[in-house]
């Protein structure tokens, strides 16, 4: 689980407001040592302690869950 | 083209089957005005059927025309359901059955759905976090009850019972 956070926490640098879900679930599928599947709980976690909140936004591929920094 | 709204109802007989009708109105009204209609024009209905009627719904249909997704799957299958379990914040619980699930989202040697999966992730988010809409207005999904569905209690895959086997 803290491996997953690391990447989220990481993704999202005081820089960069927000990161795709689906680049942080690739960043987790090829790094060793990491289970994809934990990324659900974490960022439950990250949301409830006010790090990140999840926003659906229309894109050009469809709708793309993104992870705000807040 | 303005998608009109539709009022089913549906109506019972003697010999108890169950027969659904719909007719449509204009889209140009609010909530409040449609709700206002819909009674007295299922009144009319009632003075001229001998069934009862067992509900009458007001449908507002869903815009297709954006959907980026919308094709059949070569083994796609309506008895496969994907069910979501989700609790509200009260806690009590409510289940969503999806049916026709994408098999390639079930984890293997299991039942569970994959909900690190991207188009999970951004379902299950749907319904907890709900949408945000023009003007910051938040359509947040619920139960029947209208308490917020707020967590995920899990995701899993069933089968619905058929008398036909392929």
């Amino acid at each position: 689980m803290e491996g997953v956070e690391t990447i989220v926490r990481s993704a999202l640098p005081a820089a960069k407001s927000q990161v795709t879900y689906a680049d942080v679930l690739t960043t987790c599928q090829i790094t060793p040592g990491i289970d994809y599947r934990d990324l659900p709980n974490v960022i439950r976690a990250l949301i409830g302690n006010g790090f990140l909140h999840r926003e659906l936004r229309r894109t050009e591929h469809g709708v793309t869950l993104f992870l705000v920094r807040n | 083209m303005a998608i009109p709204y539709g009022i089913k109802v549906q109506i019972r007989d003697a010999s108890g089957d169950i027969a659904t009708t719909e007719f449509y109105v204009t889209n140009t009204h609010t909530l409040v005005q449609y709700n206002l209609a819909a009674e007295p024009l299922v009144e009319t209905l009632d003075g001229v059927i001998g069934g009862v009627i067992e509900d009458a719904v007001l449908n507002i249909p869903v815009s297709m025309a954006a959907l980026t997704n919308n094709t059949i799957g070569g083994a796609s299958d309506v008895g496969d359901l994907g069910q979501f379990a989700f609790r509200t914040a009260e806690n009590r619980p409510v289940k969503v059955n999806v049916p026709g699930i994408i098999e390639t989202l079930v984890a293997s040697g299991s039942d569970d759905i994959d909900q690190a999966q991207t188009d999970v992730a951004a379902f299950i988010a749907a319904m907890e976090d709900g949408i945000l809409v023009t003007g910051a207005i938040l359509v947040a999904p619920s139960n029947v009850g209208e308490g917020d569905i707020t967590t995920v209690s899990y995701a899993r895959e069933r089968f619905k019972n058929r008398g036909a086997r392929n």
